[in-house]
């Protein structure tokens, strides 16, 4: 009786996952609601939970709870912390979403809302979660190796240096874009600029109370914190409305540019006591806070999606960036389907932390499937925004105008209609002098968000409090993402620097600090200056390259994970993370392609960087803006070579993965598996016959290692 | 009067059963957020009776986990 209910539960939500698709993809005409699109969402998740994920713990990787992991074998309270899955969950998810499910999904808007949403959902169900998931396996079975480390043990040392400087490249192209879109957020808005500069002296505040006062006590401090940040929000209205105290925070692109830079520089060579944590909890708890607020927000205020499911612009001709439907819908989505920076997350702190190995599948594949919903709602904020106001914040001033009468005009012209009034008055209701030009994401994710918290909560009347609450929520955290990250890229640079001279490599010795940081604040601090002073806006060149280097590192992780299950002797299910590499790399050769070749000025570094040069050599450049040209021919000439670097790093490592794998499977190399022996868990009486029971036959779980 | 009599006692177990529901929350974010690694650090090292190192002091086992924490990626994009 009990499999009969089971049975059809499983059929309803099926079918309404399904009607709920169908209504997305056929729906014309009237604008749709968007509980159509979480009743898709969630529902597709669901069941890809409940069979696809569980198809995979049982038939593909065998977990077996009667191993010990990592966590029960080392426990040591401070690496190896056997944590509960519910907390483990919580903190993996907290690492994985960062900015990327937010504004990836948002620029993509401009082909309407169908490719996206539909790539959110299938790529987080077949590619993302896969990845994540089979990563944060072969890392338990490992001991908690990293990403390189198992690369270099069960592919190739080629392969595993090839991932490392996979990682290094798409750290510095991460920070210079989504330092990019802060820029872009900030710029000429002294409410949003005085918010974000006073998280700085709370940060340092906390950072003092939880070194000196009391030591660790992160949520007392965490609770100080956000109060104050949320008193900064408010008080920020203050500062924007007395002309000596706005003057004084508002700030060009290139100020904003070389403040972050300077920013970065002091978070990677401070104590990271003293900045860096104390940002992150405040971070954490605001977008814990945030995300689950705006999810909510959506559920209750169900606002009508008025974006069209496809825009005239799948044909590349887009102002938001430049490229076809195919294949730049699915480089821009990025993180929000697959990301392989995630593998970073599921090979380092996670799989020391978890205590059994089923739990990975509810970890693993399901933190990534929340992370695809926060980039469905996303999309959904996007596109509950009239058409024309998305471009117009979204476009750049080349393309649309830099004045409200020229941007509506233009945008019009394109069917999508737009009075100058409209931008004026919306602009006005939230705060801002203008919302006209401000490509990368966050401003409108931040108008989105604040037209559904303001339906909820006050109404118009607090539009400007949600707008700029929610400009600091992305701004928060873009920024830890930015510190965390430099830290970590200078740690890096210390490690490869330290195989040529050794003392390089000691992480206490100052004068390596401070190198080693300007070293990595300078390679992303170029990438975000030349976005600033580029005349396209910086995201229409940056995006791209941050969603190709992204989706070359996923490829990175899927093709490991092939060569492992094909040494697993799991030939049969190899097709769960070969399809899934064969997509990634058809999908960034072809855009590294169009990126470099591209006879578009607006897609092709080269072609615009020649157009340029032949507008110097026909003397149709300004004497006086001479200089500034070459700097942006020289900007694209750079980001083609490394496009080509990129692409070149993934043909070498296939090349390598497919020797291997033909090693394997004609039998001329013996396909060991570099697993740590495996030891009988104590604690697998204890919870035997849990959650999972049922799941994982006799014949799927190895007695022995 | 069964029913007065009766009722008191089912709210009484409600109550119980919500208090360890709070409490069990309260001690999830605690751990979520990292305010108890010291205890369990304390206790892991009490489990492994190793009495030959000293245990560090809470500030000591705070920078120490922060330097380690933020020296592998630990944010994504």
């Amino acid at each position: 009786m009990k499999r009969a209910v089971r049975i059809v539960v499983w059929v309803v939500v099926a079918l309404a996952g399904a009607g709920a698709l169908a209504a997305i993809a056929f729906h014309r005409g009237e604008p749709l609601n968007a509980t159509w699109f979480v009743v898709a969402a969630g529902c597709c998740y669901l069941v890809a939970y409940r069979f696809y994920s569980a198809f995979i713990a049982a038939r593909v990787l065998a977990l077996d709870d009667t191993r010990a992991t990592p966590a029960e074998r080392h426990d040591d309270g401070r690496d190896f912390v056997p944590t509960n899955k519910w907390i483990l969950f919580g903190h993996h998810f907290a690492a994985i979403a960062g900015p990327g499910p937010l504004v990836g999904p948002t620029l993509a808007a401009q082909f309407g809302y169908l490719p996206g949403t539909l790539w959110l959902i299938v790529g987080a169900v077949f590619a993302g979660c896969v990845q994540d998931f089979i990563i944060l396996v072969c890392s338990i079975r490992r001991d908690g190796k990293t990403l390189g480390e198992i690369a270099r043990e069960e592919v190739s040392r080629r392969g595993g240096f090839i991932a490392q400087i996979a990682v290094l490249a798409i750290m510095v192209i991460l920070l210079g874009v989504v330092a990019l879109v802060i820029v872009n957020a900030l710029k000429s808005s002294p409410w949003a600029t005085f918010t974000l500069a006073a998280t700085i002296p709370i940060a340092l505040l906390l950072g003092l109370y939880l070194r000196f006062l009391r030591p660790g006590r992160v949520l007392e401090a965490s609770f100080i914190g956000v109060t104050l940040v949320l008193f900064v929000v408010v008080a920020g209205q203050w500062v924007a409305e007395s002309p000596s105290w706005a003057r004084v925070f508002t700030l060009s692109g290139v100020s904003l540019a070389f403040a972050l830079i300077a920013y970065g520089f002091a978070a990677s060579a401070l104590p990271v006591w003293l900045l860096l944590a104390p940002r992150d909890y405040l971070s954490a708890f605001i977008k814990a806070g945030a995300i689950f607020s705006l999810a909510a927000g959506i559920l209750l205020v169900r606002p009508q999606v008025l974006m069209p499911p496809l825009t005239r612009f799948i044909d590349g001709s887009g102002p938001v960036f430049a490229g076809k439907i195919f294949p730049f819908c699915f480089i821009t989505i990025a993180c929000g389907a697959i990301s392989g920076f995630h593998s970073l997350i599921s090979s380092g702190t996670t799989p020391k932390m978890i205590i059994r190995e089923s739990h990975a599948r509810f970890i693993g594949y399901g933190a990534m499937l929340l992370e695809s919903f926060v980039g469905v709602m996303a999309m959904v904020a996007a596109c509950a925004m009239t058409p024309g106001v998305y471009f117009a914040i979204n476009s750049p001033a080349s393309i649309v105008g830099a004045t409200s009468d020229a941007a509506a005009a233009t945008i019009s012209s394109w069917g999508y209609p737009l009075q100058a009034q409209t931008m004026i008055d919306l602009a006005r209701s939230v705060g801002e002098q203008t919302l006209l030009n401000r490509a990368g994401g966050a401003p409108s994710l931040a108008v989105g968000m604040a037209q559904i918290f303001s339906s909820t909560i006050g109404g118009p009347r607090l539009l400007s409090i949600w707008y700029h609450f929610a400009i600091m929520f992305e701004a928060l955290f873009i920024l830890t993402v930015l510190d965390a990250g430099t830290r970590v890229g200078r740690f890096m640079v210390q490690e490869l620097g330290g195989r040529v001279w050794k003392p390089f490599a000691r992480t206490g010795w100052l004068p390596g600090i401070l190198l080693s940081s300007a070293m990595i604040v300078g390679a992303w601090g170029y990438f975000l200056y030349q976005g600033v002073v580029d005349p396209l806006g910086g995201i229409n060149s940056l995006w791209p390259l941050f969603g190709i280097a992204n989706q070359l590192l996923a490829a990175v992780a899927l093709v490991v994970a092939t060569t492992i299950l094909l040494k697993m002797g799991r030939l049969r299910w190899v097709w769960l993370t070969l399809v899934p590499t064969a997509w990634l790399v058809t999908i960034t050769m072809t855009a590294s392609y169009q990126k470099i070749f591209a006879a578009s000025p607006r897609l092709g570094f080269l072609s615009y960087a020649n157009a340029l040069a032949g507008q110097i050599a026909a003397g149709k450049i300004p004497a006086a803006k001479i200089a500034d040209t070459q700097r942006v021919i020289f900007n694209q000439r750079l980001d083609a070579v490394v496009t080509a670097v990129l692409a070149a790093m993934i043909i070498v490592l296939i090349a390598e993965a497919l020797v291997q794998w033909y090693r394997i499977l004609s039998g001329r190399s013996k396909s060991a598996l570099h697993e740590t022996p495996y030891v009988a868990s104590r604690w697998a009486k204890s919870f035997s016959g849990a959650t999972y029971a049922g799941v994982y036959t006799e014949s799927e779980t190895p007695p022995e290692g | 009067m069964a029913k007065t009599q009766k009722f008191p006692e089912r709210s009484d177990s409600k109550y119980v059963s919500l208090r360890r529901l709070a409490y069990r929350v309260w001690l999830g974010i605690r751990e979520w957020c990292g305010d108890c690694a010291y205890e369990r650090y304390v206790q892991a090292l009490g489990a492994r009776r190793d009495n030959e190192t000293s245990p560090l002091t809470p500030a000591e086992f705070y920078v120490e986990q922060l330097n380690r924490k933020y020296s592998r990626p630990n944010r994504c994009c």
